[in-house]
């Protein structure tokens, strides 16, 4: 399993939005779909740091996009999820659902196990 | 005139040679925990003598220790001040803002956020704040759009200021590494 491939809670609720968001992921949109997503609120500063961090390890690419008036003649900056950060998104479904069978294998042997007990006695 | 006694001050000096004794002492003893912390002895005095059993290397490595320790903070945090203004200054000459209407939001707010951002970043974070700020601005009211304003810039400021402190700690070292070699 490659090691690179890991992801924190945040770090992918941020990589699922920009993934969401397509063309238009940039840090307005991206906050709101991380705070309709978690229904809490978020600040740019979690935002751009995690950003920053996602765009080190490769999962997703950021370029700059044309000055607007809206935004008192600032650029926006877009981000895009590269194709590291779709096998980092699998890979953190993928352990989830490993997780999820875990415990139910869990579940069940105590199920087992307490019959068992019970069919021995 | 005579009745006037000269005025008495025995007292306060007996004050101030106890205050500066209180003093001297409390210097001594943060010597003493500098020494214990960085020396890892509980007789951190003795240290301070020519001890034989001590080697080179040994005595090398725990000035070098107490050296860097206490140079590194403030180095650090004198880099970073200079940085600050340093990016602060650009702030007036940068900001292109389109200044068709008064709605613009807290200069000094603003000008936090120049100080601990590179310029790419610089321009998309002011940008998205400026358009939530808008926005803000048309639904609640110029008031309260500054006050989320302000909050968001607050609220954002921790990370931005960790990492900018960990860019200006990898810069100093980078410089270091640099002039040694």
């Amino acid at each position: 399993m490659d090691e690179q491939l890991t992801l924190g809670e945040f770090e992918e609720l941020v990589l699922m939005a920009v993934g969401r968001l397509g063309s238009d992921a940039y840090g307005v949109t991206i906050k709101q779909e991380v705070e309709s997503a978690t229904e809490k609120p978020s600040s740019y500063g979690a935002i751009y740091t995690i950003l920053e961090r996602l765009e080190k390890k490769g999962y997703v690419r950021s370029w700059m996009g044309e000055p607007t008036n809206e935004r008192g003649g600032r650029a926006k900056k877009y981000f895009q999820v590269e194709g590291a950060g779709e096998r980092a998104l699998d890979e953190a479904d993928r352990r989830r659902e490993a997780a999820a069978q875990a415990r139910t294998r869990l579940r069940q042997g105590w199920v087992l196990g307490f019959m068992g007990r019970c069919w021995s006695r | 005139m005579s009745n006037l006694r000269r005025p008495d001050f025995s007292h306060f000096r007996e004050y101030v040679k106890k205050e500066r004794g209180r003093r001297d002492f409390t210097i001594l003893r943060l010597l003493r925990f500098i020494l214990v912390a960085t020396a890892g002895s509980q007789e951190p005095f003795e240290k301070l003598r020519p001890q034989p059993d001590l080697t080179l290397y040994d005595r090398v490595y725990r000035w070098t220790v107490l050296l860097v320790g206490l140079a590194a903070v403030p180095i650090a945090l004198s880099m970073t001040v200079g940085e600050f203004l340093a990016i602060g200054l650009i702030y007036p000459f940068d900001r292109r803002s389109a200044e068709t209407t008064d709605e613009h939001p807290p200069r000094w707010a603003e000008w936090l956020l120049y100080c601990v951002h590179k310029r790419d970043e610089r321009l998309a974070v002011t940008g998205d704040l400026e358009e939530d700020f808008r926005e803000a601005c048309a639904k609640f009211g110029r008031r309260k759009a500054e006050m989320a304003y302000c909050a968001q810039v607050l609220r954002s400021f921790g990370p931005f200021i960790a990492r900018t402190l960990k860019w200006a700690l990898w810069g100093w070292l980078w410089d270091l590494v640099r002039k040694m070699v």
